[in-house]
């Protein structure tokens, strides 16, 4: 297959295929040779490009199931000097269990500054995700609020007042 | 598969471990989750929120990504304890998935579970598959030293 693009297909000898040199003799055939090999050369591509996304999805796939690497996943884990041994099977799911944390906290962080009206997150983003979200309260002194930041009464629905107050949203 | 307490292999580069000398202090460094894959996660959550990317695109600050790391090492801790808790009640020394699963529900995480049980379900057959492979090939090669005595006359 490395003939230059525009050139017919060999003829078969025996076979009478005229060339598109060969004085006029056939331009319509020649033209459809032309056509057949770009065919097959067109399927030869589609083919090559579908074996390579079957690839690409695979190796997607599996870099998904581990996307925080397990090692460091054990690393943290022990840093806790009361767990001992752990199954291989679980810091596979910690890996996916930590991508849907992220997941969820950064949907919520991003509420926030939806509210707040801004295209970047901010720390406080996450500070109020957290404060508003009982399942975080593990984090209320990881992340801690900074007080007089902005002003999430209105968008809540509460009447605005000072806007220097930070509204806490009881569940 | 039970995994030893001592550290051995590692898929990453080795991180400074913890001196651990008896009697003296022990100066730790905190293994951190690595920021690209962080950023990563978030960053693609953020387009998919911001409709695609028609939007602009949404930033993410350097302190938040930075809370978005240390909040997933604390939830990593928090699980780990309430994971560890409830397999020493069952007299077990070994955490299991199951007591990361149960862990989940424990502290009201329990949106995550069955699509954690699918994940696992699917690494656990990916796992099967890659078992199989391997001793398929086992097979044929014993199979081609048996076929060819005259090389050395061993019997697998």
């Amino acid at each position: 297959m490395d003939q230059p693009p525009g050139h017919p297909v060999p003829p078969v000898i025996g076979v009478g295929v005229p060339y598109p040199t060969a004085g006029g003799a056939g331009p319509y055939q020649a033209y459809q040779n032309l056509f057949h090999q770009q065919q097959q050369q067109q399927q030869q591509q589609l083919q090559l490009f579908w074996a390579d996304q079957y690839r690409e999805i695979e190796q997607t796939t599996d870099f998904r199931n581990h996307s925080l690497p397990l090692a460091r996943i054990k690393k943290i884990m022990k840093a806790d000097e009361d767990v001992r041994m752990i199954a291989a099977e679980a810091p596979v799911v910690f890996a996916r269990a930590c991508e849907m944390f992220i997941l969820e906290l950064t949907h919520r962080s991003w509420a926030h500054a939806e509210e707040n009206k801004r295209r970047t997150l901010q720390k406080n983003d996450i500070a109020a995700a957290i404060s508003r979200t009982d399942v975080f309260d593990f984090l209320i002194d990881i992340v801690p609020r900074e007080e007089g930041k902005e002003d999430v009464a209105h968008a809540l629905g509460a009447p605005s007042g000072d806007p220097l107050s930070y509204y806490y949203v009881p569940k | 598969m039970a995994e030893e307490g001592t550290p051995g292999k590692s898929e990453e580069p080795p991180a400074p471990a913890p001196s651990s000398t008896p009697g003296k202090t022990l100066s730790v460094e905190v293994e951190e989750l690595p920021k690209a894959i962080v950023r990563r996660v978030v960053k693609d959550k953020l387009s998919k929120l911001s409709s695609g990317g028609g939007e602009e695109e949404i930033l993410v600050n350097k302190d938040a990504l930075l809370a978005f790391s240390e909040s997933t090492r604390i939830f990593i801790h928090y699980l780990s304890a309430t994971a560890n808790d409830i397999c020493k009640e069952s007299k077990r020394q070994t955490i299991n998935a199951d007591d990361v699963l149960k862990a989940l529900e424990e502290i009201d995480f329990v949106e995550f579970v069955e699509p954690l049980k699918a994940s696992l379900e699917e690494f656990r057959r990916r796992n099967e598959v890659k078992k199989s492979g391997v001793k398929g090939k086992e097979t044929v090669k014993k199979r081609r030293i048996e076929d060819t005595p005259s090389k050395n006359g061993r019997k697998e």
